[in-house]
């Protein structure tokens, strides 16, 4: 429980960089000098990637993490297993799920807290 | 590795003065001697000093006039005026230990005197390459702590760097090793024995990218400890001789001690070219006596069958390394030996024998990573050329680029991006022309955010300068500031990677880990942790710590404290209540230096002071006290060893033994005012801590074993006896909870079931009708032990009449009292360095 | 007129101190509330009080009402009805009269003036009668919290009273739970008002917990858990008026069994601050009224991972992610489809063609890797995920999963899980053991703190992983509790803190059945000081 490593999901090395994963070393440091090289010059293509939890921030620690784990083949292997979501699937599930919605919600009563007296958060 | 023309210097964009391609450093600040070298992105060239040797012994003098004198000159004082010459600072970096010198009355501290030596080496390249340099590589040990290496940056901020970024030693030694090989892919070994430590790093180069697989070594065995063996030799010959009896470990004989190492020094060194030597000792100090004079010979063969154990325990490190990443033996393709010691020729002929492959010719083993370390600075783009103002050019476009100043890949990506550019006058199409003229870019369209992104091609192993042209139509070409970049095409090299796992101690004793070990430097990361313990505003007594640790064990208290982020409650603005939040960040730069800061958002407060982050000081009392302890530990342990049969556990104990023998020498010096020798026990000890508590860990698994094969028949029987259906039913569950623990070699879960068991037997052992006589009877057994012995005993005597009477209810409150009194069970209570967050 | 008048008013009133006894007779009996066992079981049977109180109110008003027209109307008549009309009406004023301290305060409270709220509520005569000290620093900190702004010194104040309290009971703690949200730190808040609960007890004056119900209330309804709010106003509480009418509007928004309108228009009146409330209630009145617990329709068919296309890795990848994605609230609603999601892993681990595609990567890679033993580091990767999913959730894997093979991946994630839930509880109380053998002390609130942490997750390791869990942990957690809370009665002499850890060790006692225990436990609880 104390051990908190990076979300093997989210922040997957192939995801971070945005490559293949059966991509060659040689792409894996192309690509990560690129993104490192935008991230400085602060450039919104290089701002967010692509996950199937939905878009998330790339920064440049992420990156050379990234980098570190794809150059170490023996982790390497274990990112490949987690960066096989076939593209379909989430597509697949992601209708499923708005088929599936909540039922409706009631809103919420933000600001109830004058009621008692008490300052809202 | 990316070159960074920061946003802050790109108005003032720069141009160098005489040198049109930049020059890279790198420096071995080293425990006996330093060294420098120049990379100029094709040749690597070793600094030569005043008297026109490459290597800088760190030897600094003050002299009474405060007259500062650096290396071999200083060197020639060391044994002659040793209260105003320092050596060896290099083991006291990081800690608050100042070093004394008497005649100019003054103390310095470690790092500022590791300066002095960074100074020198300074003037050497300017008035060899006509440049002071701004910027260098330094290399550090691989196993350095956090605060020596803030130490290392510290000393070369005082000796007038910008900029440096560290560098671990077996790093640089691979990456000159791998600049210098013809074929280079494949697994290295860089065996670095230096004066006082042995590193052994595991390194594998494929595509040309240089990658560290991993580190082994021994931190308490270097070529001191060669000098050592000669020298408890040579004393044994003056005994013979002459009957006279010196000893390391009494003060009064350390002026002969330092005299006969430096000659044992000599003939190491000289025996390395010839067959034998003469020690020649010309009037050796003898307290109490008449100088010594005497001559001793020593040949080779005696050297080896001395040394031949400790270039053995090198070699068994290597192959536990090789062993442990999966590679057999002779499956390396490269050995670099490194460090003086290295050169001896038992040294190459060993490691021949064991690893199965020839040592590199052609390296100088002194010199090598001094110019690793440059070749460093070239991939990380530190160009040592002092700035000067750019000259004006009218009308040019300015941009930022990021591109590696240093890359294996052939074909690499350049970004950039139009700084300040004005509409009407930004250039729409940039592209890039190679110097020699063979190759260019086609017109690349710059991008609503002013940037672009090219593809390079680089001439294979040297510098490329590239040319940068800009237009806004087919005719209208744009200049572009800065006009020309350089990448240099040779290796990639993977971030540094972390030596020590770091983690901020918690207060149950686990550690929160921020960056395990190998992480790619630099890191920062954030987490939420929270206090425990309520902190008064204003209050000067509390303090909420919170301790950052270095190490890989699980329990806070086995790993190191390298530094502590304080709350304290006299600079709070309110009271910090317990629960609340607290965000620790730590960043560790390129180099391993840290720092820390914590921000408490209900109080929108930010601590950033990091309290003593240093090494602590070890104290010949403390020192020998833990040694003493320590050596009854492992007599108790090899003695419950042998009683159990564990045969693992015993070889284990054994190597902590000689292990334990040459502490002791150590810790002898340390009394005789070695304050080097005491660091070098301290850092000892913990390492010995750590493993005497693995294996305790595993010898209480049998232990174990046998608790749980007891507690199981107990159990059993006294339900069976007494027990309820449903107590039964529990048993049978439980049992089979323990079979599968065992099964498993789950300790933790066996203890948990053993408790569960032991309950489960001691509530059906109370239905027993002399249930409390018995409980009685045992805990008046242990009266001796109570903490108020008289009261104890006032409890034993009626408790008898009690028994005497049949009285059960009055037996019972008498054993509960007696139980308050008596110790609790041993167990030991633990502190993860006084941790306030969870 | 005057008899039904005084029927009416006799009636009223009869109902006001029932009412009364009612809340202080309730914590004798109550040992233990654990609401977030409650929380667990979302689908509970309709809530019945909802009609009682509503009509308890309007009652009220009508005989308050009814009085004040009988002493006019009595002013004609002989004067021994005036007189006993008189009489009438000072009964139903006397507490108000009484308590004028703390009708005061709480105008003080609503202004925000701190101290001026904590010197008028320690002269309340009964609300704060059986802790008049707590009861003030709860009104300050209460008017600390009512400041249009976070006031740093002002909480400053209020937190050294708190911390000079003699003795903590449970105005203090909801004092600290105030401070908490004050400071905006809702989670802290929460859990200090959840544990405030089982420190009712004679030391506890009731509107403490009404305050603390109240807040709760307020935060469920302030982020839309309508469900929560419900279920923490089924509970026989002492609630405000305001609480009551959240209660019915949630009810009405939930679609969950309601009171009839004119009982939510009297609770309207009955609560105040009527320009505030009125949209509410007349949303909640636009809902349907619905009279019995409806099943819900049938949701429509999950997605079977047959119905994507990709290998079976591929498949639970994709589940995995849609419960990554959706998070721990959806996941509660629907267990099963974590059990769905360890289907999908064991279909996985079982089959060969995992590590046929592992072997051939390892080749491309030219790396000296053990296929078996990479495919064993990312099945204990996926297992610690599916134990975070479960833990977020609060879902036990063990009833979602039901019967497993020992050698199967669902038996490793229930081990993993396990463990994991024991090895931080057992932590706890091994911190909670040294610090008190070592007879370090703490501020009495975070003594409190410390051991509300410990039960909480005591409570959370039960839910999770069962009786299993909860008997093995039991040996430990009393060993530590128990030393504790004598530490906290014998020397530092905090009875009402110590206390409801009696009580609650002898709950666990008798749940886990260990007989010494529930002796001990049950003569602890019983001792007076």
């Amino acid at each position: 429980m104390q051990q908190q490593q990076t979300d093997p999901l989210a922040d997957n090395p192939f995801f971070v960089l945005g490559l293949a994963p059966d991509c060659s070393r040689q792409e894996i440091e192309r690509e990560g000098q690129k993104l490192l090289g935008l991230l400085e010059l602060g450039l919104s293509r290089a701002a967010t990637y692509q996950t199937p939890l939905g878009p998330r921030e790339r920064t440049p620690e992420l990156v050379r993490g990234a980098m570190a784990e794809l150059r170490d083949p023996k982790r390497r292997v274990v990112h490949e297993l987690w960066a096989d979501v076939a593209q379909a699937t989430s597509v697949a599930h992601e209708r499923a799920e708005q088929a599936q919605a909540s039922p409706g919600e009631a809103p919420a009563w933000t600001d109830v807290w004058q009621l008692f007296d008490w300052r809202a958060p | 590795m990316v070159r960074r023309h920061k946003r802050e210097n790109s108005d003032t964009l720069l141009t160098r003065m005489t040198l049109t391609t930049p020059r890279y450093v790198g420096i071995d600040l080293g425990t006996t001697n330093s060294a420098a070298a120049v990379f100029d992105g094709e040749q690597v060239t070793a600094v030569r000093n005043a008297q026109g040797a490459s290597l800088t012994p760190s030897v600094v003098r003050i002299d009474g006039r405060g007259n500062i004198t650096v290396g071999a000159r200083a060197r020639r004082y060391l044994e002659r005026d040793a209260k105003n010459t320092r050596g060896e600072f290099k083991r006291l970096m990081g800690t608050s230990q100042d070093l004394a010198f008497a005649s100019a009355d003054i103390t310095r501290k470690p790092e500022e005197l590791s300066a002095e030596v960074l100074k020198s080496l300074r003037k050497d390249i300017e008035d060899q390459f006509g440049f002071a340099p701004q910027r260098a590589v330094i290399s550090v040990p691989a196993l350095f702590e956090l605060p020596q290496n803030a130490a290392t940056s510290e000393a070369a901020r005082l000796a007038g760097f910008e900029q440096v970024e560290l560098l671990q030693e077996p790093i640089a030694s691979a990456l000159a090793a791998g600049w210098s090989a013809e074929e280079s892919a494949g697994s290295w070994l860089v065996y670095d024995l230096g004066g006082g430590t042995f590193d052994a790093s595991l390194l594998e180069t494929r595509d040309g990218l240089l990658r560290v697989i991993g580190h082994d070594g021994d931190n308490f065995l270097g070529g001191r400890d060669f000098d050592w063996a000669i020298v408890d030799w040579l004393l044994a010959q003056i005994k013979q001789q002459t009957e006279v009896e010196l000893s390391r470990s009494k003060p009064e004989h350390t002026a002969a001690i330092t005299r006969l190492k430096q000659l044992a020094e000599e003939a190491k060194i000289e025996l390395s070219r010839n067959e034998s030597t003469e020690i020649a000792i010309i009037e050796l100090p003898v307290p109490g006596g008449d100088p010594l004079d005497l001559e001793v010979s020593l040949d080779r063969e005696m050297l080896e069958t001395l040394c031949l154990a400790l270039v053995d325990r090198t070699l068994d490190v290597c192959t536990r390394l090789c062993k442990t990443h999966g590679l057999d033996p002779g499956g390396l393709h490269h050995v670099v030996l490194v460090g003086g010691p290295s050169v001896m020729p038992i040294v190459r002929r060993r490691v021949q024998q064991v690893l199965q492959v020839a040592p590199t010719e052609g390296l100088d083993p002194m010199t090598l990573v001094a110019r690793g370390a440059a070749i460093y600075a070239a991939t990380a783009g530190l160009d040592a050329r002092p700035e000067s103002r750019p000259e004006p050019v009218p009308e040019s476009q300015r941009v930022w680029l990021q591109h590696p100043a240093m890359s294996s890949d052939l074909t690499p990506h350049v970004v950039g991006k139009l700084v300040d550019s004005e509409p009407d006058k930004a250039p729409g199409e940039i592209r890039v022309l190679r110097s020699d003229g063979l190759w260019e870019s086609p017109w690349t369209e710059v991008d609503e955010e002013g940037a672009f992104v090219l593809s390079v091609t680089l001439i294979p192993r040297r510098p490329n300068i590239f040319r940068i042209e800009g237009r806004r139509g087919p005719e209208q070409k744009v200049a572009i500031e800065p006009p020309t970049f350089t990448i240099v095409q040779g290796l990639t090299i993977s971030d540094p990677p972390l030596s020590r796992t770091v983690g901020v101690a918690l207060a149950n004793n686990r550690v929160r880990v921020y960056f395990e070990r190998g992480a790619p430097l630099p890191v920062r990361r954030t987490f939420n942790l929270r206090t425990v313990e309520t902190v008064p505003a204003g209050s000067e007594e509390c303090i909420l710590k919170i301790p950052i640790v270095q190490g890989e064990f699980d329990d806070a208290h086995l790993c190191r404290l390298v530094g502590s982020l304080e709350l304290r409650g006299e600079k709070l603005k309110q009271h910090l209540p317990a629960g609340a939040e607290v965000e620790v960040t730590i960043e560790l730069d390129r180099g391993g230096r840290m720092s820390a800061r914590a921000l408490v958002p209900s109080l929108d407060q930010v601590f950033e002071q990091v309290a003593h982050l240093l090494v602590p000081e070890a104290t010949p009392e403390v020192l020998a006290a833990n040694l003493e302890a320590t050596q009854q530990r492992v007599i108790e342990l090899r003695a419950e060893a042998f009683q159990a049969k564990i045969i693992s556990a015993i070889g284990r104990l054994n190597s902590i033994e000689s292990r334990l023998a040459s502490l002791e020498t150590d810790v002898a010096a340390a009394a005789g005012g070695d304050t080097d020798a005491a660091q070098k026990a301290r850092r000892a000890f913990l390492e010995l801590d750590a493993e005497i508590e693995q294996i305790e860990l595993d010898k209480r698994w049998p232990e174990l074993e046998e608790e749980a094969r007891e507690t199981v028949i107990w159990a059993s029987a006294t339900i069976a006896d007494f027990g309820l259906p449903h107590e039964a039913k529990l048993l049978t569950d439980t049992a089979k909870a323990i079979e599968q623990a065992k099964n498993n070699r789950d300790a933790l879960e066996l203890q948990r079931q053993l408790r569960l068991l032991a309950r489960l037997g001691s509530t059906a052992s109370l239905r027993h009708p002399h249930a409390w006589h018995h409980r009685f009877e045992r805990a008046a057994s242990k009266a001796d032990q109570a903490t108020d012995l008289v009261a104890a005993q006032a409890l034993v005597k009626e408790g008898k009449v009690a028994i005497n009477k049949d009285d059960v209810p009055a037996l019972r409150r008498i054993t509960q009292k007696l139980w308050q009194l008596l110790p609790d069970d041993p167990e030991d209570r633990k502190l993860g360095h006084n941790s306030g967050v969870r | 007129m005057t008899s039904t008048g005084l029927l009416l008013c006799g009636l009223a009133v009869l109902a006001w101190y029932r009412s009364r006894s009612d809340a202080r007779a309730r914590p004798r009996g109550l040992k233990h509330v654990d609401l977030k066992v409650a929380r667990a079981h979302l689908h509970d049977p309709p809530p019945r009080w909802v009609w009682q109180t509503g009509a308890r109110g309007p009652l009220l008003a009508l005989a308050i009402l009814s009085a004040h027209v009988d002493v006019v109307a009595a002013l004609s008549r002989p004067p021994v009805w005036a007189m006993l009309a008189a009489l009438l009406l000072v009964a139903v004023y006397l507490p108000q009269l009484a308590d004028l301290g703390w009708a005061l305060a709480r105008k003080a409270i609503a202004r925000g003036y701190t101290r001026l709220a904590y010197r008028l509520a320690k002269l309340s005569a009964t609300t704060w009668r059986e802790d008049r000290e707590g009861g003030a620093v709860l009104a300050a900190a209460w008017a600390s919290y009512a400041k249009p702004t976070f006031d740093p010194d002002d909480t400053t104040w209020v937190e050294d009273k708190l911390h000079k309290l003699p003795s903590l009971a449970g105005a203090g703690v909801v004092a600290q739970g105030l401070l908490a949200a004050n400071r905006g730190d809702r989670d802290q808040a929460r859990t200090l008002m959840h544990s405030a609960a089982s420190l009712r007890n004679d030391d506890t004056p009731a509107y403490a917990m009404t305050v603390a119900w109240d807040w709760l209330i307020a935060d469920a309804a302030a982020d839309g858990r309508w469900h929560e709010v419900i279920r923490i106003a089924a509970q026989p509480l002492d609630l405000s008026p305001t609480a009551k009418l959240l209660a019915a509007i949630a009810a009405r928004l939930d679609g969950q069994p309601s009171p009839p309108d004119i009982n939510l228009k009297a609770l309207w009146l009955a609560a105040g601050k009527h320009r505030q409330t009125l949209p509410w209630r007349d949303r909640a009145l636009s809902c349907k009224r619905v009279l019995y617990r409806q099943k819900k329709a049938a949701q429509p068919a999950t997605q079977t991972p047959a119905e994507v296309s990709g290998s079976d890795l591929q498949k639970a990848l994709g589940l995995h992610a849609q419960l990554r994605r959706e998070g721990p609230v959806w996941l509660r609603l629907r267990p099963k489809k974590l059990a769905e999601l360890v289907a999908a892993w064991e279909r996985v681990f079982a089959g060969k063609s995992l590590l046929k595609q592992l072997q051939r990567r390892i080749i491309r890679l030219e790396a000296p890797l053990d296929g078996a033993e990479v495919i064993a580091r990312y099945r204990r990767q996926i297992c610690e995920d599916i134990a975070n999913f479960a833990q977020a959730a609060e879902v036990s894997l063990v009833d979602a999963i039901g019967p497993h093979a020992d050698d199967s991946f669902a038996a490793q994630a229930v081990y993993v899980l396990r463990s994991r839930l024991l090895v931080h509880v057992e932590q706890l109380s091994d911190t909670l053991h040294n610090r008190v053998r070592s007879g370090r002390e703490k501020l009495p609130i975070d003594e409190w703190r410390e051991w509300t942490q410990l039960r909480e997750s005591c409570e959370h390791a039960t839910r999770l992983g069962g009786m299993d869990a909860r008997r093995v942990l039991f040996p430990q957690v009393h060993k530590a509790c128990c030393a504790h809370a004598v530490w906290l009665w014998n020397e530092r002499k905090q009875y009402a803190m110590a206390m409801p850890m009696f009580r609650w060790l002898l709950q666990e006692a008798e749940a886990v059945g260990d007989e010494a225990a529930i002796e001990l436990q049950r003569k602890n609880a019983e001792v007076k000081h």
